[in-house]
């Protein structure tokens, strides 16, 4: 794993990485792991909304692509087969969170503890950036409260940024819906989100 | 109460302009919709306000030694998959040899 093995792999595509690691060049596996774990990092915190949780479930989904190196064909992109993996787990954990309830961010909304973070008076959100902030928790929080079909589109789209095609092969949904949901999901979020988010300020 | 469409096509229409995958002529039919239909140019502002305000989400990264930290789990992986091939090939020999 010397350094000097890592800088002569990095012109090398994903795919071609995980064809290093295959053959046992475990210096391509840390430079998946260099590419991609901030960006699962962005993806996965929009499930566990917890440092804590986030980076156990980066670190699991990476274990896993080493466990399952032998298991990955060139036919599919790196990216798409990784981000199925880490969903996979985010869905698992989160209902898994849920069937604890734990999970504080689903908490009901009438339950006293919550209330302190519902803000009943728009006056008070004079100052914009302050006001980018607050509708900023507000997203965070409406995003948890989605359903989970919808999530997974959004995020995919609107925080990972991939592509429709890679979100078909990841979610195995069909285009139309992967669309409609994204759309549906972005309407949801704002019908949510409500009053706080005047479209000037965006 | 907001109007929603449950439209399905026309959904996906929404999130083909609102995320610019529509060509010109696309584009300016759905955009003459829109000058006729109160109701898509609401649920277009909607999808619009919303996908800017994702934008302004913070990024969030790993956190510092990251890696060291996967590493020490990584390399008990790699000893548990010794241990297991080792032990596969004790049995596979004597196994043989029986």
């Amino acid at each position: 794993m010397k350094a000097i093995h890592v800088s002569q792999l990095s012109h090398l595509s994903d795919e071609d990485l995980m064809e290093k690691l295959q053959n046992g060049t475990m210096p391509a596996f840390d430079l998946l792991v260099s590419r991609y774990k901030d960006r699962l990092h962005n993806f996965l915190f929009r499930y566990t909304q917890n440092h804590e949780d986030c980076e156990d479930l980066v670190q699991e989904t990476f274990l896993r692509v080493y466990r399952s190196r032998d298991s990955y064909q060139r036919i599919a992109r790196f990216s798409t087969w990784m981000y199925t993996i880490a969903l996979n787990l985010a869905k698992s954990m989160y209902k898994k969170k849920q069937r604890m309830n734990t999970f504080s961010i689903h908490a009901d909304p009438d339950d006293s503890d919550d209330r302190e973070m519902m803000i009943e008076d728009t006056n008070i959100l004079q100052d914009e950036e302050l006001h980018q902030k607050l509708s900023i928790q507000e997203l965070e929080k409406a995003l948890m409260k989605l359903n989970e079909d919808f999530r997974e589109v959004i995020v995919l789209r609107d925080v990972q940024e991939l592509s429709y095609e890679e979100i078909v092969d990841i979610t195995g949904v069909a285009m139309g819906t992967v669309k409609s949901r994204i759309n549906r999901a972005r309407i949801q979020l704002q019908e949510m989100i409500g009053e706080y988010v005047k479209s000037e300020t965006f | 109460m907001i109007f929603t469409i449950y439209d399905h096509t026309l959904s996906a229409c929404i999130t083909d302009y609102v995320d610019g995958n529509m060509d010109t002529t696309e584009n300016t039919v759905f955009e003459e919709l829109i000058k006729i239909d109160k109701t898509v140019e609401y649920e277009v502002g909607l999808a619009l306000n919303c996908r800017n305000m994702f934008k302004k989400l913070p990024e969030i990264k790993a956190r510092p030694g990251f890696e060291e930290r996967l590493s020490v789990k990584l390399l008990m992986e790699m000893a548990n998959e010794q241990i297991n091939k080792e032990k596969f090939n004790y049995l596979a020999s004597h196994d043989t040899i029986g």
